[in-house]
């Protein structure tokens, strides 16, 4: 329970929550440690820091109800005032000037059908908002998002909608949801004792299921403030046009930035020049300038480059942070850098795919750190940059289009090696892989020796096979990979397994000092031999093993793909002398 | 939901134009269906009713094109609305009320859209609704003394009732009537 661990200020390693909003003096500071911390991506109040810090709530937790009270008025006369229903009684009733094919001035459906239009605009973008997450398939949600983004763009008028906003609104929406979810949960849970009444009304008040819309347009205004500069039309500024003509064959790069967005597009082409010159290099002579790639990047504040829950870790941090513009560039750049080892050894076509379809981060942790770390570099140490993204997929988790379409080259397997991924879990598999990998190497050198005498019975097969061997150990390397990749989703798969049992052990523990008669006692007793059962189910497949079980499978999936029979008879092969080879 | 009722055109046969009054009024991007009680005449017309809405509906007038295969009646569902429409020429006698009412029963309609009267005017019986929309060019009528008014109707469906708006050309200035007509509970 939180209420235990009430002090003046939380210390970042405890759970913030809602109790934790009235209970501590609440700062930029503070909320600049905790959402760095991390300790907002399990909490339920993320929605209330992301208000307190972008202002739309006040530190003073008494003032609260009054602030969202007008807010939520606000957001009222706004949607009377923008959202115009031509039936309305306030318009004049008669015919000849209310009716929908007048062209007269004042006629109410006037507005309506010019706003049709951009009700059409928005709501073919909402409808297809995280397709991938059930909550944006609901029409009451969808419906929320189209008139929130409509009165947006009709009260800010210089702005307008703008492809992208919805992105921004999504995950808002959906935070604000959750927490308020959360919050009856824990008002069910009572969770709550240790509040007033005058506290607990306060938090009423603050996740008030009915005001969701209300609340969300209020913080989707506050953080259109920090992105609508990135969204705003480039300025015609005559000028600069007379200045410096357009040339035939000018290059993105070369022109003069027209927007904010393409000022600091250039800004972030020179922060990685100092920061990584060989990356620069590399991109620049390829002629991939931020500007190629980077406009959706910033507009949608890096919402396509990694799944929600990272996302939404991403931007407490972004967002504690205003003005978020150098952050953001210092994101922008990082993410560029932690790919480099992909970009370095990719040609335009790779480098574009990686770029537009950037491969998920494996540990955002580390991600945040080293972005921290170009921000303010004396203050944040940096961390140790491991290898950190699932090559082989993209965030939507279909395979990336750079490994299923573009073989690697043969030089690529000496190059690529670190190209594995490999967060911390990886590691017991190292040397397992590092033992096929030195197989792998020694057999294509030697592989004029024939080493299956099986072989021997298909001669027609090696003069074909020969001069190709070079190649197919690059696939077969290649396809190791995969299946270190997929290794390592089911190892993940197998840690969470773990850390929920452990949890459901927990609360049998509880239980069990709480039980009073011997039935309970039983019946607790099976409930963790169940447990063990399925932990022990986990288990069967111990680490070790694993990769040769499933290379095989694998590997017969993929070679009845191909038709090369023959082939299987290599990897089990080769599986045999890694297990043998210690022997040799 | 806007929905155009307009028919009776008899274009070029009866009459060479729709009135620029009428062209004016009738604009892309506003009505969601048209509706039509046949008597286009001609590829023409129907070709300008495509620019006014993606989705046309046309029923078979006595002049209209054997060929064309346009069908006697058509119910077409509108939000909470089933409407019908038939040109009206096969209803004998022509215009008889009882007749009407018991096509829309037929057809199990809320709204029955028939021309051939000529004459622009909606009513409201036993809880079913009839609408005119008249000629839209205002040709005259064999059944029908004395010049003709071109007409058209727009129905505004909404969530329990309709709004049906009669745009008459009269004295070369366009009047609009408005006639509102809710759903009864029990049907």
């Amino acid at each position: 329970m939180s209420t235990a661990k009430v002090v003046p200020t939380p210390s970042t390693t405890l759970s913030f929550d809602a109790t934790s909003l009235i209970k501590y003096k609440l700062s930029d500071e503070v909320l600049a440690k905790v959402a760095a911390s991390g300790s907002l991506r399990s909490s339920s109040c993320r929605s209330a820091v992301w208000r307190l810090v972008l202002r739309c709530l006040p530190y003073e937790t008494k003032d609260w109800e009054v602030t969202l009270s007008r807010s939520r008025n606000l957001y009222r006369t706004l949607k009377e005032k923008h959202l115009v229903d031509p039936h309305d009684k306030k318009f004049s009733q008669d015919p000849e000037l209310n009716n929908p094919l007048a062209s007269t001035e004042h006629n109410p459906w006037n507005t309506f059908f010019e706003d049709n239009d951009l009700r059409d605009i928005i709501g073919k973008d909402v409808s297809r908002t995280f397709p991938e997450i059930e909550f944006f398939q609901n029409g009451n949600i969808r419906q929320m998002m189209s008139e929130i983004l409509l009165i947006y763009a009709k009260e800010h008028r210089y702005v307008k909608y703008r492809q992208g906003m919805h992105e921004i609104l999504a995950p808002l929406i959906f935070v604000i949801y959750l927490d308020n979810e959360g919050f009856l949960h824990a008002k069910e849970n009572d969770e709550l004792k240790t509040l007033t009444v005058e506290e607990e009304d306060i938090l009423n008040c603050l996740f008030c299921k009915e005001y969701l819309e209300q609340d969300s347009y209020t913080l989707f205004c506050s953080v259109m403030l920090e992105v609508s500069r990135w969204y705003e039309d480039p300025a015609p500024s005559e000028a600069s046009k007379q200045l410096i003509p357009k040339e035939p064959y000018m290059r993105v790069q070369d022109s003069v930035p027209s927007s904010r967005l393409m000022e600091d597009l250039v800004d972030i082409g020179n922060l990685l020049q100092d920061i990584d010159p060989t990356l620069a290099k590399h991109l620049s002579s390829l002629d991939i300038p931020p500007q190629l790639y980077g406009l959706r990047w910033l507009r949608l504040l890096f919402g396509r480059e990694m799944p929600l829950h990272d996302l939404l870790f991403l931007w407490d941090v972004l967002l504690i942070d205003r003005p978020i513009t150098p952050l953001a560039k210092c994101i922008f750049v990082s993410l560029l850098v932690q790919i480099r080892h992909l970009l370095l050894t990719s040609d335009y076509g790779g480098c574009l795919q990686y770029l537009m379809r950037y491969p998920p981060i494996a540990d955002i942790d580390s991600f945040v750190k080293l972005a921290r770390h170009y921000r303010n570099p004396k203050k944040n140490a940096k961390p140790d940059v491991k290898l950190n993204n699932f090559s082989h997929i993209t965030v939507s988790g279909s395979s990336h289009p750079n490994r299923t379409q573009r073989p690697q080259r043969p030089v690529a397997p000496s190059k690529a090696r670190p190209e594995l991924e490999s967060p911390p879990t990886i590691l017991a598999l190292a040397p397992v892989l590092q033992k096929m990998k030195n197989t792998i190497r020694d057999r294509s050198n030697t592989v004029s020796v024939p080493s299956s005498p099986r072989r021997s019975h298909e001669p027609h097969r090696e003069p074909i096979r020969n001069p190709q061997n070079n190649d197919n150990w690059t696939k077969e390397v290649q396809m190791m990979e995969e299946q270190v990749s997929t290794l390592q989703t089911r190892l993940n798969e197998q840690d969470m397994m773990c850390c929920q049992i452990s949890k459901a052990l927990e609360v049998c523990a509880e239980d069990v000092r709480n039980a009073k008669s011997s039935e309970q006692c039983a019946a607790l007793a099976q409930t963790i031999l169940e447990l063990s059962k399925t932990l022990l189910s986990i288990k069967t497949v111990p680490v070790n093993q694993s990769p040769s079980k499933n290379g095989k499978n694998g590997n017969v999936d993929e070679k009845q793909k191909l038709r090369e029979p023959p082939q299987i008879r290599h990897i089990n092969e080769m599986i045999d002398m890694t297990s043998k080879r210690p022997q040799i | 939901m806007l929905v155009l009722l307009i028919g009776d055109f008899n274009m070029p046969h009866r009459s060479a134009n729709i009135s620029p009054k009428f062209r004016k009024l009738l604009v892309p991007n506003k009505m969601q269906h048209v509706l039509s009680t046949g008597n286009l005449c001609s590829r023409e017309t129907f070709d300008y009713l495509r620019t006014l809405s993606s989705d046309v509906h046309v029923v078979k007038g006595e002049f209209d094109d054997e060929m064309l295969k346009y069908p006697d009646t058509k119910v077409v569902t509108v939000g909470q609305f089933r409407i019908g429409v038939c040109h009206g020429h096969q209803i004998i006698p022509w215009g008889d009320s009882r007749m009407l009412e018991l096509l829309a029963r037929q057809l199990d309609v809320d709204i029955l859209v028939t021309g051939n009267s000529y004459e622009c005017n909606a009513v409201e019986k036993s809880g079913r609704f009839f609408v005119d929309p008249g000629s839209a060019t205002g040709s005259f009528s064999v059944n029908k003394t004395g010049p003709v008014t071109p007409s058209f109707a727009l129905l505004d469906v909404q969530a329990d009732n309709v709004v049906t708006y009669l745009y008459r050309l009269i004295d070369d200035a366009v009047k609009v009537d408005r006639i509102i007509y809710k759903k009864s509970k029990s049907t």
